[in-house]
């Protein structure tokens, strides 16, 4: 069988072409607009960051209740997934590291029991602490300091 | 992501059976850098990948990049999707980029050889 035959080339119409619409905005004067529409958001961000750390607490709760409960561990997994996501989207990096961490440490241990709860409970006070001390970005030395915190707990509690 | 996530969308909107449209161009934005995550999202046929955190200037990109430089879509008979090849080497002269039995430099050995002669 020849190369040629063993697989087809399609190019389907544009279809997105034809319904874009032009802006009369150059390119640097809509990439102006959308940071400043970003910057709205990131007024408010904190809010959000708020609500999902709230929903982070409740879900920690429940599963403090119920050691090893699946759904509790997978409500944390979408929260934290979540700011992850968005936090440094929207200039608080330091908040997306620590979900980053605590994403990475829920894939790992698909039942969340006792043990492992403590290492939750540190991420999320680490997320509050971050909030409740208005730091932004990467959070600068208390960043590293808590980021470090976090990696020696992980560390340990595996390693038990 | 429930009830369905984006990769397993992809895959499902490039179905030539069920699907309303199968070249229904797809940017999947993800909060997941891996490598081989990003390895996944390509073979499930998404047209462009957006990693976290995004900037208005990322998104721009990979919205133009879809609406004026669409890539053709590929047919083979383990891949339905959007070319894999986003680069054109300056010195290739074609008229294939490899020939049966050679392997992608990026293979990790999971592809079969026909999936890479596209």
């Amino acid at each position: 069988m020849s190369i040629a035959s063993q697989h087809k080339i399609i190019r389907p119409a544009n279809r997105l072409h034809i319904k874009a619409r032009i802006s009369d905005l150059s390119v640097s004067q809509m990439m102006a607009n959308a940071h400043r529409a970003m910057a709205l958001i990131v007024q408010n961000y904190s809010q959000w960051l708020c609500a999902d750390l709230d929903g982070l607490s409740r879900s920690f709760e429940n599963l403090s209740a119920e050691p090893g409960n699946g759904d509790h561990r997978n409500d944390l997994f979408r929260i934290s997934h979540d700011i992850r996501g968005q936090a440094a989207s929207f200039d608080y990096a330091l908040a997306s590291d620590i979900a980053t961490s605590l994403c990475d440490f829920l894939e790992r241990h698909e039942k969340i029991e006792e043990v492992q709860l403590k290492v939750v409970e540190a991420h999320i006070s680490a997320i509050r602490a971050y909030l409740r001390q208005s730091l932004k970005g990467d959070g600068g030395s208390v960043g590293q300091e808590l980021m470090a915190e976090l990696s020696g707990l992980i560390q340990r509690t595996e390693a038990s | 992501m429930e009830p369905l996530n984006g990769i397993d969308f992809t895959r499902q909107m490039r179905s030539m059976k069920t699907s309303p449209d199968p070249y229904l161009p797809i940017i999947l934005l993800s909060g997941f850098t891996e490598m081989e995550r990003i390895r996944i999202a390509r073979d499930a046929s998404v047209n462009e990948i957006l990693t976290k955190p995004v900037s208005p200037e990322s998104l721009y990109g990979r919205l133009t990049s879809v609406v004026r430089q669409p890539r053709p879509y590929v047919e083979t008979e383990q891949y339905f999707g959007p070319d894999r090849r986003c680069k054109e080497a300056a010195n290739f002269a074609g008229p294939y980029r490899r020939r049966p039995g050679q392997a992608s430099p990026h293979d990790l050995g999971t592809r079969n050889t026909k999936q890479v002669i596209v």
